[in-house]
């Protein structure tokens, strides 16, 4: 079986999380992937947490692997002249370039999509920024919570009452780099009728927002005080996380039609489920606290994992709220193939997320995120057929470092 | 960019937004719905007019309606002349249309080129396959609950459904991914995708560090813990809230000591050496007395103010807008993403946020509304 975007040619200029994360879908899914590198501006990802035994090595990071799977790297110095014409070549040869450079660095290469247009007429560019390539935002620079903060999403996560929440988890690096993705597959399909290529422009507060289209049309039409902050929910009762039997351990339970309020009824079998208040969503609604209350009495003695797995036998929707390792060693992720076992050669063998789709007619393959540099050789020589003794000198003069 | 393609969308919670991102894209997208209409039509907060709840307008912007009773022999065979013409379908995981003699095998038999695209909670043929889930479950099981909110209160679901969004994003990629491939084979193909593995795959980082360390992360509020410490990374205002961390960034640290300087409020912060100091390695009784000193003074500011002296001196503080306050940015207007989405019937004339990116190659226009219930 081949891969769905085999022959797909990506020259990835992108680091950390919000650009890598898309190549990441490409390069699974077939897509050669090519990730330009350089030793004096290392990717901050092969410098973050946590590392092969503890140890800080750029080839070392976990969360650069699990980010990185199935590409290669090769590294330039494109503060040499030279280099930036190496880049130029790996221009010219890709269907699709991404990027997430400061504003305004591609242009001081003589890079810009009118440049990159002139290399290569049909090239598509994705670009990808805290506020986008235009607008008077347009130069800020910042990280995954500047996202959250300028998109409202800070302001809406949290409970009610309480100041913005910033979790420890950076979301708008998660939904940037999947519509980016997506901007690829389409610009391809597009390029596929028409010839043309694009200049994609994906800002990471708009995605945040996009997610949010529910809530900020509730909010555009009937104001803020419609807005719900926290677990519950207009239209079901009770929606929320019940406490379970040790530290910080919950249920989450959504009973979400009347049919489910009559089986969590039938399940739980307590005496004051039947009062009067909650025959009706919006008698549930209006005495919320009183029904959690009763809930959370019945499940704090209860383990999560089975309390969860005996509601969804009754036909209730419910999960445990799962730490990480609830989730590294959950059986149904790793029967389901969610988790590839590779052999990478300085993390050793290891579990990396494969993407959460299967095809019946294509191959996902995960394989090792590359080490540093590691393919120059193949990707200029064998691939690009650059001169092998002028790769040589570019390699002593520092030029490919 | 996708003008050319024809888009079957059965009504399902989950591949709402699907269906969505495509007709954004261009392609022309038929919402399938029983009679009656689509139950999801009546979940949340419902529009001035008392009709369709607004979350479901909001995932169905730009669609078209269809009503089918496929309890019936001849609406049955509707669905499927329409199936024989479309590029996409985007179903739910149970075996509904197979029981109704719409299966895979026979829709692909009859149109080779068709993708079909089923979005379902779990993996196929798993012991969750037919399990109940809602938004809140899903969010539940991926482990990013257990990270948000407070250490003393029970763990929190991020704002809005995204457990819903990701499985919905994911399958718009699905569909594409395998356009893509038909490009190539001249074959269409069924992928599943897998609600629960894309809300995982989205918390990236806890259940890596369990893998590697053997640590379980725990909810900290609004501090960030690195090392020793935790650091504060939300503040009060004159006005509202803005965002910014005492973390090691020596330059960011010195210019927001300067400001305070120059309005006599530095206090324990004004004689420290920061070139020389590793903040992570402080201890929490030293970073609570220099937070309370950054405290006083954001109090004193707006936070208009201090984001445009961040942007001045490169502090790498945001300010926190409110939904309202990002609905009237002028950053968001000016890149056109907030369209109009004018709907007559319903009474709707509001911003809505419209395009996935911007582009060289798609140009800006209102959008349409979301489809009426029929019959």
């Amino acid at each position: 079986m081949a891969g769905a975007l085999d022959g797909v040619r990506v020259a990835d200029f992108s680091w950390v999380g919000a650009g890598p994360r898309a190549t990441k879908d490409l390069a699974d899914n077939g897509a050669l992937v090519i990730k330009i590198e350089s030793r004096k501006r290392l990717d901050l990802g092969r410098l973050s947490p946590p590392f092969k035994d503890g140890k800080r090595d750029p080839d070392g990071s976990a969360f650069f692997a699990q980010t990185n799977t199935s590409k290669r790297s090769v590294t330039i110095n494109l503060g040499e002249p030279r280099g930036v014409e190496v880049a130029k070549a790996l221009i010219a040869w890709a269907d699709v370039v991404v990027e997430n450079f400061g504003k305004g660095f591609l242009e001081r290469l003589a890079l810009s999509y009118a440049e990159m247009k002139a290399l290569n007429p049909d090239v598509i560019l994705v670009s990808v920024s805290v506020a986008g390539r235009t607008g008077p935002l347009s130069g800020i620079r910042g990280y995954g919570n500047s996202a959250a903060a300028l998109s409202g999403q800070a302001a809406l996560c949290g409970w009610e009452g309480h100041p913005p929440h910033m979790p420890p988890f950076a979301y708008g690096d998660v939904v940037a780099p999947m519509f980016a993705t997506v901007g690829v597959l389409a610009a391809l399909e597009h390029r596929r009728r028409t010839g043309e290529g694009q200049h994609i422009d994906v800002s990471q507060v708009e995605p945040l927002m996009h997610v949010l289209a529910d809530i900020f049309l509730t909010q555009a039409a009937l104001g803020p005080e419609q807005v719900v902050r926290g677990n519950r929910a207009v239209s079901a009762a009770p929606h929320g996380a019940y406490p379970c039997r040790g530290h910080d351990q919950w249920c989450a339970i959504a009973c979400e039609t009347e049919s489910q309020w009559r089986a969590f009824q039938a399940t739980a079998a307590l005496p004051g489920l039947s009062d009067g208040r909650f025959a009706t969503l919006e008698g549930r609604k209006a005495n919320e606290a009183a029904l959690d209350a009763i809930i959370a009495a019945w499940t704090e003695g209860q383990d999560k994992h089975e309390l969860a797995k005996r509601l969804r036998a009754a036909g209730i929707a419910a999960g445990a709220v799962q730490d990480g390792r609830d989730v590294f060693t959950d059986p149904e992720l790793m029967r389901s193939g969610h988790y590839v076992r590779i052999r990478h050669p300085v993390m050793g063998a290891s579990d990396m997320p494969a993407p959460p789709m299967r095809f019946s007619g294509s191959r996902i393959e995960v394989r090792p995120a590359p080490l540093l540099g590691a393919d120059n050789r193949a990707v200029f020589v064998d691939l690009l057929g650059m001169d092998a003794a002028y790769i040589a000198q570019l390699e002593a003069d520092g030029v490919l470092s | 960019m996708l003008s050319h393609l024809k888009v079957i969308e059965l009504a399902d919670d989950l591949g709402a937004y699907t269906g969505r991102i495509l007709a954004e894209l261009g392609a022309q997208v038929t919402k399938v719905e029983p009679p009656g209409g689509d139950p999801a039509r009546r979940r949340g907060p419902r529009g001035p007019d008392g009709g369709d709840s607004l979350p479901w307008i909001a995932w169905n912007v730009g669609k078209r309606g269809l009503s089918l009773d496929l309890g019936t022999a001849a609406d049955r065979g509707r669905l499927q002349t329409l199936l024989g013409e479309a590029d996409i379908l985007i179903q739910g995981g149970s075996d509904r249309m197979a029981s109704m003699g719409l299966g895979y095998q026979t829709l692909s038999a009859a149109n080779p080129g068709l993708i079909v695209v089923v979005i379902a909670p779990f993996a196929e043929g798993g012991p969750l396959a037919d399990a109940p889930a809602s938004d809140l479950t899903l969010m539940a099981m991926s482990g990013i609950m257990h990270m948000v909110g407070e250490p003393d209160r029970p763990p929190l679901k991020l704002p809005g459904e995204q457990a819903y969004a990701l499985a919905g994003i994911q399958g718009a990629i699905a569909a594409l991914t395998a356009l893509n491939a038909r490009a190539h084979s001249g074959r269409g193909e069924r992928v599943w995708v897998c609600a629960y593995q894309a809300a995982v795959l989205a918390g990236y980082r806890d259940p890596l560090v369990w893998e590697w360390t053997g640590r379980i992360g725990q909810r900290t509020g609004n501090r960030l813990v690195r090392g020793k410490s935790g650091v504060r990374q939300v503040w009060e205002t004159s006005d509202g809230y803005v965002t910014w961390s005492l973390v090691d960034n020596p330059g960011m640290v010195k210019g927001m000591v300067a400001l305070m300087s120059a309005d006599g409020c530095a206090g324990p912060l004004a004689e420290v050496d920061w070139d020389n100091t590793l903040l992570a390695d402080a201890p929490q009784g030293q970073i609570d007395a220099w937070e309370a000193a950054l405290e006083a003074w954001f109090r004193t500011k707006s936070k208009g103010e201090l984001a445009a002296l961040s942007v001045q001196k490169g502090l790498g503080l945001s300010k926190i807008d409110t939904p309202q306050e990002a609905l009237e940015s002028e950053q968001w207007a000016a890149r056109g993403f907030w369209r109009r989405l004018r709907d007559e019937h319903r009474g709707l004339d509001l911003p809505f946020p419209a395009p996935l990116f911007r582009s060289t190659a798609m140009l800006p226009e209102d959008c349409a509304p979301a489809p009426e219930a029929k019959r």
